[in-house]
């Protein structure tokens, strides 16, 4: 893992407001309308956001490197 | 209510009747208190938006259940080992629970069973026109796919998937059992799930029970007294629903040819339409009778809240109805029609908000392989007599459904 930030995104069309990733990523991620938004585009790599990620139900949170490209922290 | 045509709960009756009763009831008014013969009085929510609301407002909780503080209104009586479960939760407990198995849930995890499901259904078509026509599609069919894929995720070895699968069927009211028969196979899984963690906690594997018997909080590992009902959740909750959507799909393609039509011209493109629009609207498109009766597990009101206009008290249960919610005009166009390539389809089936279905993706994918893999064979395939129905369980299923090719 690089010390380089993580960008984050919430597919808002999948999500269904189940509020994993805000149960355990608090800091990160906030439920407005039912469904999940991060709470800054931007992070410092974070365990608690690889497990949001990992936990989503519906597969609806992306993260990408500083290059733009999806990466898979769990791999 | 202001309007009497508009009742609910309202007997069946066609379902051009239904959808009208429906109508009638989400312009008169957001909820109806329902009076149950267990647990007393609840509001059924009918509006999409109402529902939907009431889903994502953590100020309804289940916890009055679980303790016993008050009992379920439902017309029927749930299982005592649920309320232990995530089922009955709320958080932080729920997100512990649920925490222990998303992982195994998630959509890209369950990309990689889709194969291993295809290859389950191929063998079981197989095995089907090796006997010859006609089969009953739910006993050889619909009902074993559902059931290997949990083995397969839970870590059943293959050489005990059919006492695993006979076992299981306590769980369903369709096999005819006796009472005795019930309890000496009910008692039979309970062993075999306790060897079997125990095995996986020795020598773990990777699949589900083998994480969850090495699971470890607090340094603490989880018991079998955790494990168990957890995994007796995930086959209630896992196999009776998935059989039963995939066989109502089946039976509402060859009952709606229009869209069979659609549906076969590309059965891999339409299949992720056709699956949700089966859970929307399938009781529907089969052209028998349906009811206004009741909808997914209650809630209690912690505090007053107000729904859509309607204040519920605190204290008070709140329930969804989505068969009315799935038909509502205000987020479904044209709800009354079965459309196999409807999208969106913001339907309710699957729940919404915390407890949302933990499956949700593996069903869906399995509905899709199922009915398309048996249509894929046998694009003729066509009824070789009328379906029956089990009527006394918790999920009122089609018990049998004859088909011929
Ligand atoms: C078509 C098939 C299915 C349907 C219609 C369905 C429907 C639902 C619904 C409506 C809920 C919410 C219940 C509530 O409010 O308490 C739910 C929850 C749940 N479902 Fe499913 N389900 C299906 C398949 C599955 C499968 C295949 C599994 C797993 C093997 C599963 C596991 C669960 C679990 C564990 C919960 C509890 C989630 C929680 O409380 O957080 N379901 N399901
Ligand atoms: S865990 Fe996924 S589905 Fe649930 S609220 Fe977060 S982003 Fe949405």
């Amino acid at each position: 893992m690089t010390a380089e930030k993580w960008s984050l995104e919430v597919d808002r069309r999948r999500c269904v407001g189940n509020g994993m990733c805000v149960a355990v990523a608090p800091e990160h991620f906030t439920l407005t309308d039912g469904r999940s938004s991060p709470i800054s585009a931007q992070v410092a790599p974070a365990e608690e956001v690889t497990e949001a990620f990992e936990l989503c139900p519906m597969s609806a949170i992306t993260i990408r490197d500083a290059a733009g490209a999806e990466i898979d922290p769990t791999r | 209510m202001t309007d009497t045509t508009a009742q609910f709960p309202f007997p069946p009756t066609s379902p051009e009747k239904a959808h009208e009763q429906m109508r009638r009831i989400r312009e008169d008014r957001p909820m109806t208190q329902v009076q149950y013969a267990f647990g007393g009085k609840v509001w059924a929510i009918h509006r999409h938006a109402a529902v939907k609301q009431m889903l994502e407002d953590r100020r309804f909780v289940r916890k009055p259940f679980a303790t016993g503080a008050m009992e379920v209104p439902y017309p029927v009586q749930f299982p005592d080992f649920l309320k232990t479960t995530m089922q009955f939760a709320d958080p932080p407990e729920h997100t512990r629970l649920r925490r222990l198995v998303a992982k195994a849930f998630t959509m890209r995890r369950v990309e990689l069973l889709r194969e291993k499901t295809r290859r389950f259904a191929e063998d079981l078509l197989d095995a089907m026109e090796r006997k010859g026509p006609p089969a009953d599609l739910v006993r050889d069919y619909t009902l074993q796919v559902p059931i290997l894929v949990l083995s397969e995720l839970l870590g059943v070895p293959a050489a005990d998937r059919d006492k695993f699968t006979a076992w299981s069927q306590v769980m369903l009211a369709t096999n005819g059992l006796s009472e005795q028969e019930l309890a000496e196979h009910g008692a039979a899984l309970y062993t075999y799930l306790v060897e079997l963690i125990a095995a996986r906690r020795a020598e773990p594997a990777d699949d589900l029970l083998s994480a969850l018997a090495t699971a470890r909080e607090k340094d603490d590992s989880l018991t079998d007294e955790e494990i168990l009902p957890i995994a007796m959740l995930l086959l209630v909750a896992g196999f009776d629903n998935t059989a039963n959507f995939a066989t109502q799909g089946v039976l509402a393609l060859l009952r709606n040819p229009d869209q069979l039509r659609v549906f076969l011209a590309d059965i891999d493109g339409v299949a992720p339409t056709l699956a949700d629009e089966v859970l929307r609207h399938g009781g529907f498109a089969l052209g028998n009778d349906v009811e206004g009766s009741a909808g997914l597990v209650p809630f209690v009101a912690t505090e007053d809240v107000e729904i859509d206009g309607q204040l519920v008290r605190a204290g008070e249960c709140v329930m969804a109805d989505i068969s009315t919610a799935n038909h509502d005009e205000n987020a479904f166009a044209d709800p009354e029609r079965f459309d196999v390539t409807r999208s969106p389809n913001p339907h309710l089936t699957l729940s919404h908000g915390l407890h949302h279905c933990l499956g949700a993706s593996l069903a869906r994918m399995e509905m899709q392989v199922i009915i398309g893999s048996v249509f894929r064979r046998f694009p003729g395939l066509a009824l070789a007599g009328e379906e029956s129905y089990a009527t006394d369980f918790l999920t009122a299923g089609m018990s049998s459904l004859p088909v011929t090719w």
